[in-house]
């Protein structure tokens, strides 16, 4: 992983003057008020400072949290009774306010508990005690997440009997468990997970049975490793799960007299692993005349479908012209060609530990060598094949272009967001813009062009992926762009960031930076003069640091002007913050809009024409 | 149970108003609509506001796909479907390339806070996670009913994954039943 600019991201500020921050009418960023607050409620609100950092500090009440956070004449007030410690008042308000947004919708487990294990940083997130009791009275907080809460944050009653004996064997009881951090406690456990990782990665399930129960132990591994170091033995479960019901299938075959296959259906059943199953399966099935491309995509690989730096480059450069020809001639593919006339179209085939087809970074839309390498096995050809058959190469770039659009979609908004000096965040508007476009482009795609309709028309039995761009494109035109995208993010993003939360998470990171450099300069204003000069007189910032962590590790080590330099960044983005909201908020509007507009006047009915000629091989 | 009550929200219909403001007004006259209603909240469901509508959504189906349930008012400057014929016809146009299991319901009756609505069962499929090597398909079912308004009108929509409709129906019957439109 590269080394992140956390620096540029946590001081970058947004120059929309016009926004104020505590005014968006539909309560996004200042809550609403819950359904049967009265106006009883009222007289109770804190009227000193000591009543805001009582009820931040020790109560952790987020009505408190959210009066402050929407009024900065509040904030001005109680930053000048206290300088110092107001930035940890302000960083404890927008932490509530964040974990309060995440907890207010359905998430699964897992999602859950990787998203405050995300937030290292953040103590009261990784106080399990804490957290649990203030979830219990937040009345914003739904039940099934409380619900889910003492599980999420291994509690020592929702332990799994093995996870348990594994601790009590490493040290610790229910008592010292109690007191261990979310941190903490996933550090004990990892040792388990490791233990069961190896396990699970020698299992060979043989019924269906047998799969399910695999794939429930990967998910309690899942969820304190993520998805990278489960990701092998997802990789084992897919095949044995592809191998059980192929061989179910093949068990109910007549089979001719032939000893070859006889010999394949009994290596089937007895074999080791799923990858020797699936390999006798692809024996018996070709031998049967009657190949099988869930076999074969499953199957373990043969030598030239196993990609190589050569291979990569040129899968790379064949994706590279043939997808912006097939994309042209529709709305997507005219604004990405007009955008990638000034940007860089940088295409790359490579592994990945992730489950994700094809993912964008840094002005690079990669895809996942594996969806490539099971698409080839699929049809028993090799990578090469690729540059020698026009169909072959065809068939992929249909598959691909619309994931193709949905990443160059995230590259326009990480250049926007770059033009306006803001940061490139994920997760609800550049997922509901990008997922829109995309549906959009399959919409109009299969509109306008024969061959991809005849693709579509052949494969939508077969294709998860063809089926799941033809069924997103069916949803956008049913609903519209505004509706498609909530439903979308209701249904498949429950837990991601909304465009709120990654405003509050930042507010509460910086304000904890912020907190931290004061404390630093608090110290130093203590030591005699001279030891006061050594340390103004430090070196600067470096360029970037790799965490939040590392960048405060080194408040010790610089100069006094660069720490007020900082504070004075710090201000500036939380000042720009709710500009930064609006601009992610405004560029979907407008992007709904757009959509609409386009979705009218596609003409329901139009027979397709063969417009865009299939991708052309790449000279090399 | 608790009621919900969303604040009263604003549709500005600026062209029309304008249309009927003297000639002489330099600015469109706005009228403005409370469009808002009031519904039942499932219990232990999450609610998300939208200026136009709420969302109601129940975690934990081991599908990975949430029950959703939306209620929301469609205003008659709506650019794809400005009335209840033309959200029923666009919600059962069928798709150009058909899709399996996908199936297109007749549009019926029905009486929802006693006015004659449009109701319709689709049957269509869901995909988790997105565009990843491990995507599953979710066989989903959703119920579209729309309810006309003195301007425009309201949806009502509950979708979930085929196994845990029946289950769930009983809850989109009492969002029907307690749902009062104020237009």
């Amino acid at each position: 992983m590269s080394q992140t600019p956390l620096f540029a991201l946590l001081v970058s500020a947004f120059g929309c003057g016009a926004f104020a921050q505590n005014a968006p009418a539909d309560g996004v960023l200042v809550p609403p008020p819950p359904p049967d607050v009265s106006a009883a409620g009222q007289s109770d609100e804190p009227k000193s400072v000591g009543d805001f950092v009582s009820r931040i500090m020790r109560e952790d009440d987020p009505e408190t949290a959210a009066l402050l956070l929407g009024s900065t004449q509040l904030q001005d007030a109680l930053r000048a009774a206290d300088p110092v410690d107001f930035p940890k008042l302000f960083e404890h308000a927008a932490e509530l306010r964040d974990m309060e947004q995440m907890l207010m919708a359905p998430a699964n487990l897992s999602t859950l508990r990787l998203n405050i294990l995300s937030r290292a940083g953040c103590r009261f997130c990784q106080n399990p005690e804490r957290m649990e009791a203030w979830a219990a009275r937040d009345r914003f907080v739904i039940d099934a997440v409380k619900k889910e809460l003492p599980e999420v944050f291994w509690d020592w009653r929702a332990l799994a009997d093995s996870q348990r004996a594994w601790v009590v064997a490493h040290g610790d009881d229910a008592k010292s468990w109690e007191r261990l951090t979310m941190l903490e406690r996933r550090g004990k456990l990892d040792g388990w997970a490791q233990q069961e990782l190896d396990a699970l990665s020698k299992l060979n399930p043989s019924t269906p049975a047998e799969v399910r129960a695999m794939g429930e132990r990967i998910y309690v591994v899942f969820g304190i490793v993520g998805a990278e170091k489960t990701q092998p033995v997802l990789e084992r479960l897919n095949q044995a799960s592809v191998a059980v019901a192929k061989l179910a299938q093949a068990r109910m075959t007549a089979l001719p007299k032939d000893r070859a296959l006889r010999q394949a259906l009994a290596d089937a059943q007895n074999a080791a692993d799923p990858a020797a199953r699936l390999a006798a399966l692809n024996r018996l099935f070709d031998g049967l005349g009657r190949p099988d491309a869930a076999v074969r995509a499953a199957a373990p690989a043969a030598p030239g479908q196993i990609f190589d730096d050569r291979s990569r480059k040129l899968t790379a450069d064949l994706l590279r012209g043939g997808l912006m020809r097939e994309i042209s001639g529709t709305w997507a593919g005219d604004d990405l060609a007009a955008f990638f006339k000034d940007h860089p179209l940088n295409i790359a085939v490579g592994p990945t530990q992730m489950a994700a087809i094809a993912w964008y970074q840094n002005d690079v839309l990669s895809f996942n060598e594996k969806f490539i390498q099971e698409y080839v096995k699929a049809r028993g050809k090799n990578i090469d094949d690729l540059a020698r058959d026009p169909v072959l190469l065809g068939g992929l770039i249909h598959e691909v272009a619309p994931t193709f659009v949905h990443e160059a979609t995230h590259q326009e908004q990480d250049a926007w967001a770059k033009k306006l000096g803001i940061p490139f965040y994920g997760g609800e508007g550049p997922e509901k813009e990008a997922m829109t476009v995309q549906s959009l482009y399959v919409l109009q795609k299969e509109k306008l062009d024969a061959s991809y309709r005849r693709y579509a028309e052949a494969n939508v039995g077969t294709s998860t992926f063809v089926r799941e761009d033809l069924a997103l494109a069916q949803d956008l035109r049913q609903s519209g762009a505004n509706w498609f995208g909530e439903l979308v993010w209701a249904s498949h993003y429950a837990g991601f960031p909304s465009i709120a939360s990654n405003a509050w998470t930042n507010i509460a990171l910086r304000a904890r930076v912020a907190g931290d450099a004061n404390a630093e300069l608090a110290r130093r204003a203590k030591r005699p003069a001279a030891e006061q000069q050594r340390l103004a007189a430090q070196a600067d910032f470096a360029k970037s640091y790799p965490s939040v962590d590392a960048l405060v590790a080194d408040f010790p080590k610089v100069g006094g002007d660069a720490l007020r330099d900082l504070l004075g960044k710090l201000a500036k983005a939380d000042a720009g913050e709710a500009g930064v909201y609006d601009a992610y908020q405004q560029r979907l509007n407008s992007v709904d809009a757009t959509t609409d507009e386009r979705l009218k006047t596609l003409n329901d009915g139009a027979a397709p024409r063969d417009a865009v000629p299939l991708p052309a091989t790449v000279n090399h | 149970m608790t009621t919900l009550r969303l604040a009263a929200f604003a549709v500005l219909l600026c062209a029309a108003a304008g249309a009927a403001a003297p000639a002489a007004s330099a600015a469109p006259a706005r009228e403005e609509l409370d469009a808002s209603f009031a519904c039942a909240s499932p219990a232990g469901w999450s609610a998300a506001r939208r200026p136009d509508g709420v969302i109601f959504s129940a975690a934990g189906d081991p599908s990975g796909v949430n029950p959703v349930i939306t209620v929301r008012y469609v205003g008659p400057d709506n650019k794809l479907y400005a009335t209840v014929d033309a959200y029923m016809s666009r919600i059962t146009a069928k798709p150009d390339v058909a899709i399996p299991g996908w199936k297109t319901g007749a549009v019926s009756s029905a009486k929802v806070a006693g006015r004659a609505a449009k109701r319709v069962v689709n049957e269509e499929s869901d995909f988790v996670p997105p565009h990843a090597l491990t995507t599953q398909e979710v066989p989903v079912r959703e119920e579209h009913v729309a309810v006309p308004a003195s301007r425009g009108f309201y949806v009502l929509v509950f979708r979930a994954p085929r196994a845990a409709y029946a289950a769930q129906r009983p809850i989109f019957a009492r969002v029907l039943a307690s749902f009062k439109p104020k237009l």
